[in-house]
């Protein structure tokens, strides 16, 4: 087949891009004297993480989250053999994130909920109730790395950065006895997005996509999560609570691919 | 309009369509580009989970597979060539280089023997602030059984169940 159509089809589609370049106003002093200022900051925000959070400071911000996350969902379920189960897992599902700077755990809410959670900096937790479903190793490798590229995307600590309420986090940091101020209200509102507003679909979405992913070049079934939605979806019980801060059951099943369930695929 | 003319530029809409989709695809071909994840992404002299290290490269950087083998890819970058597992590689350029000022405990220093690193300073006066005493005590004792959870636990793990670079 003749490449040059098609060659020629792309650059006159990449003509057809409303970007224009400006010319600036050489004359107006103040504003390119504002804008490399801006500029500056934006190179040091960059330095510290394009969320202007260094790690030590997502991990401070995580950590709290964590508390909160612990203590609305019954506390920690002190099951050793369990929690060895989804550490053994989940970290084998870090090792092919991308963030590599991060030490990842993972826990498990003593609660009767359907529901798992991640918090900035590498925290992971999944409730009772998903873990006692139960899941075999497919299913819960494809809920944890779900939860992974939360946090390996940054989502929740990006929503967070946009307030741009994160000045604060760094004095915390040099002087803990600084006004703890700011750093409640970053962390309320972080903890806000994960356990009350949730994500918003698309970020679901992403995160569903990413982890099937992650499962798959992990080695496990690229269909865990979705037999897990399914075994939920068609579930007769009513729990009090099920991925209450996820998009519905219904909508994440009819974007992920088809895949078999773990048995069916060899998983 | 020639029917010919008509062919070429669907089938070039088409194709376009096509790359312009996310690089989500399990599948890896030759010729293919795809980008180290890790800050050190270790290109190995045979596809084997422990076959010695040729060269290593550094986060984001471009590859060109050569051979697809299974789950491994023999690629080559401005350093030379090797073997790397396709999960250590990505399909898209990663946008967010780890922060290099972590200090993260090295494998080989992770045996059953690591200590737990503590919630930080701030949270832990978080917790005293806001009564989660409880909740504090819970993640300590979290972080302790996490550490118990050594790499060679997890290499053994994987080995047994065909994980990772063990995929057979």
């Amino acid at each position: 087949m003749n490449r040059y159509p098609i060659l020629l089809l792309v650059l006159s589609l990449s003509f057809l891009s409303p970007a224009q370049a400006q010319i600036p106003d050489l004359g107006d002093i103040t504003n390119a004297f504002t804008k490399a200022k801006k500029t500056s900051d934006s190179a040091a925000r960059i330095s510290k993480g394009a969320s202007g959070l260094s790690l030590e400071e997502e991990v401070a911000i995580g950590d709290a989250v964590a508390v909160v996350i612990v203590v609305r969902y019954g506390g920690v379920w002190r099951d050793e053999e369990a929690t060895r189960r989804i550490n053994l897992i989940g970290r084998i599902l870090a090792q092919y994130a991308t963030r590599q700077d991060l030490e990842w755990r993972f826990g498990l809410l003593d609660s009767d909920a359907i529901n798992a959670f991640s918090a900035p900096g590498g925290r992971v937790f999944i409730t009772r109730g998903l873990y006692e479903l139960p899941l075999n190793d497919d299913e819960l490798a494809g809920v944890l790395a779900h939860e992974i590229i939360h946090i390996d995307d940054r989502h929740a600590i990006d929503i967070v950065a946009r307030g741009e309420l994160t000045g604060g986090v760094s004095e915390l940091m040099a002087d803990n006895n600084a006004s703890y101020a700011q750093y409640e209200s970053i962390v309320g509102k972080a903890a806000d997005v994960i356990l009350e507003d949730g994500f918003d679909p698309g970020t679901e979405y992403e995160a569903d996509e990413g982890g099937r992913s992650l499962a798959s070049v992990t080695g496990y079934a690229p269909g865990g999560l979705r037999t897990v939605l399914i075994r939920i979806d068609d579930s007769t019980e009513a729990p009090s609570e099920v991925f209450s801060t996820h998009p519905a059951t219904a909508a994440r099943l009819k974007r992920l691919p088809k895949d078999p369930p773990p048995g069916e695929a060899g998983g | 309009m020639n029917p010919l003319r008509i062919f070429t530029v669907i089938a070039s809409f088409v194709l376009v369509c096509l790359l312009a989709l996310p690089a989500h695809s399990d599948e890896f071909k030759k010729r293919q580009k795809v980008w180290s994840k890790h800050q050190e992404t270790p290109l190995l002299a045979e596809p084997k989970p422990l076959a010695a290290v040729e060269q290593t490269v550094g986060f984001g950087k471009k590859l060109t597979i050569r051979e697809v083998k299974g789950t491994w890819l023999r690629v080559d970058s401005k350093q030379g060539e090797g073997w790397v597992f396709q999960g250590n590689v990505a399909t898209e350029k990663p946008k967010i280089a780890p922060d290099a000022g972590w200090t993260r405990i090295d494998a080989a220093q992770t045996d059953t023997v690591a200590a737990a690193r503590p919630l930080k300073p701030a949270a832990q006066d978080y917790a005293q602030r806001h009564g989660a005493g409880d909740a504090h005590a819970d993640l300590d004792w979290l972080d302790a059984e996490t550490a118990k959870v050594s790499m060679e636990d997890t290499i053994t793990f994987m080995s047994a169940n065909r994980l990772g670079e063990y995929q057979e």
